[in-house]
């Protein structure tokens, strides 16, 4: 009977393995969360008991202090670092798209800050950028400057500096890689018609591009919104909370000093539907872009 | 037909992990009859610590045992001594070395996991109350007063007292020996006040007074430098002058949270202002900055872990080793008070092999191998060592550390321990630093802070 | 070829070009620099030349375990990397050959896991292994590291293999091999290039994962990324010797990324167009 069905489902073979296993890695971890967001469960204790929406009650009553500006910094990291990261890589990308004998050497270089391991950059960076004996600062002195990179008021942007540095040039060779892609006949037509440059570039290579773009989007928004690695060595979400986005508030909260393993999960939970409905607007916008190109 | 799988694997999971929560208690219990110390022992010379190398290896030859250590210059110190102990015991000794918040996770993760993967954990004073009370480590009583576990020339009585009672037990029972202590006090630029005629702080209103004086005198040179990131750090940081104005986060009587105390208040207020005059990134700071912005000669004061003045005074790392001088943490209102923290070596309660740990705690510890220790860079915990001529003359901070310990002492006597022994210490700290940070950021006035943490106290204690 | 018009290297453009260079590659240099150089030397950036030790690197592999760590990075990258492209082929395989019910949709759900975030499934996911007692094995990350491999490797081959004439499948079919035959004989060679573009940047999120392998895995099983934590201390940061096992861990990848990159570019227009 088994084989009957593969028979007539034969796509099943092929998908089954994957499926399952990216389903046993979802669903049951997600189930999991769901449970602990409901209990005052605390690391270390052998019991725990159920304590409804409590969690989250403290979490949106604002009984949980940083929780909501952990919500405004991780939003606002996710809008910055995508734009300034989209515009920068876009604009390399067009650098790029011409034609020099040590090209390979530019994408050589490119490919140091992508191959970088997160939490060592973040720690050689939390080095450049001591105040003190920091490298940045060294040569800021030279024009007289002198910034406190990892200060209250600071700290939040040069996070940002380190995640455009780390991830600008994926963005830039995405980009790179669809304008290399583009068909030349719609160009030729243009040609043909006499077109000018802004009237190809917005009728003929945004809309071609599109896809890509939103690709790119889709991989920064996402990523930087829970985004871990950076701050965990450059800041440790401090100092204050500058630098607690919700993946550290999460962290802080269910291990670090105290924990709230169950405060945490909401806060996962939380982090969890964001990343969600992000994300489905996202692909939404680019399934849309993709059916409309094709 | 993939979604029915899934759903099946959930629910079995489900039972699982609920009967296996349900089980918790019992399982333990168990785990601990198995390896009763005071039976598991007998026979075998132990009076010298040949003989007891001898005895232990008969029994434990081969055994591998797991630890879970910070770093810290007292690790680095016992793994000089690791080779030794392997020569002579037959274990095999496995570091795992790491920072210590990361250390505390780890323990604490793999206690929750019931994974067992260590055997000797080094716990932090500030962790031993939760620790204690989660049943994490194991209590030593019964190690400690068996002669067959453990030999007279370990000498726990020569451990100092403050130490011993002030770090190392919760409960009354003692759930570690101590390893590396520490006291707080001032290290200052000998040179600067020198030249500035001025006379290291005696009181608090002076060491005020002196950081305000000192800072931006010279060029780059700040006041003072301290501990103040935010969470444990600045809680810890507050701790080191709130004793002296009489402050508490919980009144060690009657528990009940006293933020909101005018002391409390005070010392507050004390600490926000001392740090104005610190390096402007002072809130991102751990003893680990606060300590280089000294070492490198960009503040007049510091006021930290006495640990740590080796490297103060290391030539190789400081570079103002031969111009400080160090005096006990200033007086203040209420009289003196010093810091009494420090690290311990504990029995994971879930270690499969307690007995070859314990050997291993024994060896490192004793008294025997304290001098060899120190000199690899630990830092002391006992009385013999800070009387020591040839050592008190290689690190001229002892007779201000032994000072400062005295201070400590003014507490014992009071009756308040300088840890709080609360089991939920670990979320007090996290919550005091978080409200003490955001008074020194000034989102936030001092008696703001006082109140919000109160309020949060609460909440934690009374649960 | 070139549709936006073909430009010539502009002298500005080179400027800009070699600044971004230097740039990027600027981190990874110092940190070169700081793991040649003594301790006192780390906090003296105006130091720039100076006889090079290798104690750091001594020292990162006498006492630190590197080669330990090594060894565990490339257990777990290169089992996780092979299953991932396997299963996650398959699957590719099975998107792009057949029509069935809300594919789409299954496609997309797919696409979504790779967005979930570490940290929300990490607690969950730590109490299971535990249970199931694979705790500080390889094991548990190699799976882990499926969870966001396995997508990946379905959403960019599905694309490598839409290109694939279907007509060489059939004249397969009719030497009579079988389906699964000819999709390991025919279509897996044909694909090289998908497979190695794919299997560049599961070694690279593999090989840099951080939170699963921060909480999953303790003696006998950490890999090079938690390294990190072994380096704060009370007696300082050990920046020569995290620097040196920062290298130690960068090099490898690096090398292999820059060996394949022209592969990885092409790899990153992720089928998105075609």
């Amino acid at each position: 009977m088994i084989r009957s069905y593969f028979q007539k489902k034969p796509h099943l073979v092929y998908i089954m393995p994957a499926m399952i296993i990216l389903g046993a890695l979802t669903f049951i971890p997600t189930l999991f969360l769901y449970v602990l967001s409901v209990s005052d469960y605390e690391l270390g204790y052998s019991s725990f008991n159920f304590v409804g929406l409590d969690n989250f009650i403290r979490l949106f009553s604002g009984r949980d202090p940083e929780f909501w500006y952990s919500v405004m910094i991780s939003l606002g990291f996710m809008v910055i670092v995508t734009v300034v990261e989209l515009l920068l890589g876009f604009w390399l990308a067009v650098l790029l798209d011409r034609e020099f004998k040590l090209k390979f050497l530019v994408f050589a270089c490119m490919i140091v800050p992508i191959a970088m391991t997160p939490s060592i950059t973040g720690q050689v960076w939390k080095l450049m950028m001591n105040a003190e004996y920091g490298v940045l600062n060294y040569f800021l002195q030279f024009i007289g400057a002198k910034v406190i990179w990892l200060s209250g008021e600071n700290a939040f942007w040069s996070t940002v500096l380190v995640d455009v540095w780390q991830n600008t040039p994926f963005v830039a060779l995405i980009i790179y890689a669809g304008i290399r892609s583009l068909p030349s006949d719609p160009y030729e037509a243009a040609a043909i018609d006499g077109a000018n440059r802004l009237q190809i570039f917005r009728n003929i290579t945004m809309p071609l591009l599109w896809p890509m773009i939103l690709l790119a989007v889709i991989f920064r928004a996402i990523d930087s919104l829970k985004t871990f690695d950076i701050p965990y060595s450059l800041t440790q979400g401090g100092p204050g909370s500058a630098t607690e986005f919700l993946s550290l508030h999460v962290y802080r909260l269910g291990f670090a000093q105290t924990g709230w393993v169950g405060r945490s999960a909401a806060v996962s939970v939380v982090l969890l539907i964001l990343t969600t409905v992000i994300s489905m607007i996202l692909i939404r916008a680019y399934r849309k872009g993709v059916e409309n190109k094709g | 037909m993939a979604k029915k799988g899934s759903l099946l694997i959930v629910v079995m999971l489900l039972v699982a992990i609920i009967s296996a929560c349900g089980g918790n208690n019992g399982g333990k219990n168990e785990g601990n009859k198995g390896t009763d110390p005071v039976q598991g022992t007998s026979g075998g010379a132990t009076d010298t610590l040949e003989a007891w190398g001898k005895t232990i290896k008969e029994k434990y030859d081969g055994e591998e045992i797991k630890l879970a250590f910070a770093s810290h210059p007292s690790t680095e110190s016992f793994q000089k001594l690791t080779g030794d102990f392997e020569k002579l015991t037959g274990i095999k000794v496995k570091w795992e070395v790491m920072e210590e918040t990361y250390l505390k996770n780890k323990q604490l993760l793999d206690y929750t996991g019931k994974t067992g993967t260590y055997d000797v954990l080094m716990v932090d004073g500030f962790w031993m109350s939760e620790y204690g009370a989660k049943k994490v480590v194991e209590p030593l009583d019964s190690y400690i007063v068996n002669k067959d576990l453990t030999p007279a020339w370990f000498d726990y009585e020569d451990i100092v007292p403050a130490y011993r009672n002030g770090i190392s037990k919760y409960d009354g029972k003692a759930y570690g020996i101590p390893t590396a202590g520490e006291t707080r006090f001032i290290a200052y630029r000998k040179d600067l006040f020198e030249k500035y005629g001025k006379q290291p702080p005696a009181t608090m209103a002076e060491f005020l007074e002196l950081a305000k004086f000192f800072n931006g005198k010279e060029d780059g040179l700040y006041g003072v430098t301290m501990r103040a990131q935010r969470g444990i750090h600045a809680a810890s940081g507050l701790m080191t002058v709130m004793y002296n104005f009489g402050g508490g986060f919980i009144d060690q009587k009657t528990g009940a949270v006293t933020m909101t105390d005018p002391k409390t208040v005070e010392a507050m207020q004390f600490y926000v202002d001392l740090l104005k005059n610190a390096p402007k990134d002072v809130a991102s700071y751990t003893h680990e900055e606060a300590l280089s912005a000294f070492t490198t000669g960009k503040a007049a004061m510091w006021l930290d872990a006495t640990a740590l003045a080796t490297r103060i005074l290391d030539p190789a790392g400081s570079q103002v080793y031969d111009k400080v001088g160090f005096v006990p943490t200033p007086e203040g209102p209420e009289g003196k008070a010093s810091a009494l923290a420090g690290w311990n070596m504990s029995l994971s309660s879930l270690s499969k092999n307690k007995e070859a740990a314990w050997a291993f705690i024994v060896y490192m510890n004793s008294k025997e191998n304290a001098k060899a220790y120190v000199e690899g860079g630990g830092v002391p915990v006992r009385t013999s060592i800070y009387q020591d001529e040839e050592l008190v003359a290689a690190d001229p901070s002892y007779p201000v550390q032994l000072a400062a310990l005295s201070d400590a002492n003014v507490l014992v006597e009071k009756g308040i321990s300088w840890i709080p022994p609360h089991e939920k210490l670990g979320q007090i700290l996290d919550r005091v630093g978080y409200y003490v940070s955001a008074a020194m950021f000034g989102e936030m006035t001092v008696e703001e802070a006082a109140k919000k943490s109160q309020t949060e106290l609460e909440d934690i204690v009374g649960k | 070829m070139n549709p936006m018009g073909t430009k010539k290297l502009g002298i500005g453009t080179a400027i800009v070009l070699l600044i971004v260079c230097v740039s990027c590659v600027f981190p990874l240099f110092w940190m070169l620099i700081i793991s040649l150089k003594t301790k006192t030397q780390t906090y003296d950036p105006s130091i720039w030349f100076f006889s090079p030790t290798f104690e750091n690197y001594k020292n990162v592999f006498a006492n630190r375990h590197a080669l330990d760590y090594l060894r565990n990075s490339s257990i777990v990258v290169v089992l996780t990397t092979l299953f991932s492209i396997f299963i996650g082929g398959m699957a590719a395989y099975g998107f792009a050959r057949f029509e069935f019910k809300k594919k789409e949709n299954k496609a997309f759900w797919v696409l979504s896991l790779r967005m979930l975030p570490p940290m929300a499934s990490v607690i969950p996911i730590f109490v299971m292994a535990s249970l199931l007692g694979v705790l500080d094995t390889h094991l548990v990350l190699i799976i882990c590291y499926m969870l966001f491999n396995i997508p990946f490797t379905i959403w960019m081959m599905r694309s490598f293999f839409e290109e694939i004439p279907l007509a060489l499948e059939e004249a397969a079919f009719v030497d009579g091999a079988s389906r699964f035959q000819v999709f390991m004989k025919v279509i897996l060679p044909l694909a090289t290039p998908g497979l190695i573009a794919t299997a560049i940047f599961c070694i690279i999120n593999s090989w840099n994962e951080f939170v699963f392998a921060l909480f999953l895995t303790s003696a006998d099983a950490s890999t090079l990324p938690t390294t990190v934590t072994l380096f704060l201390s009370v007696s300082g940061v050990v920046w020569g010797e995290m620097s040196a096992i920062g290298i130690v861990t960068i090099m490898p990848v690096l090398l292999f990324a820059m060996i394949v990159q022209k592969y990885m570019i092409r790899g990153l227009t992720f089928g998105g167009v075609k």
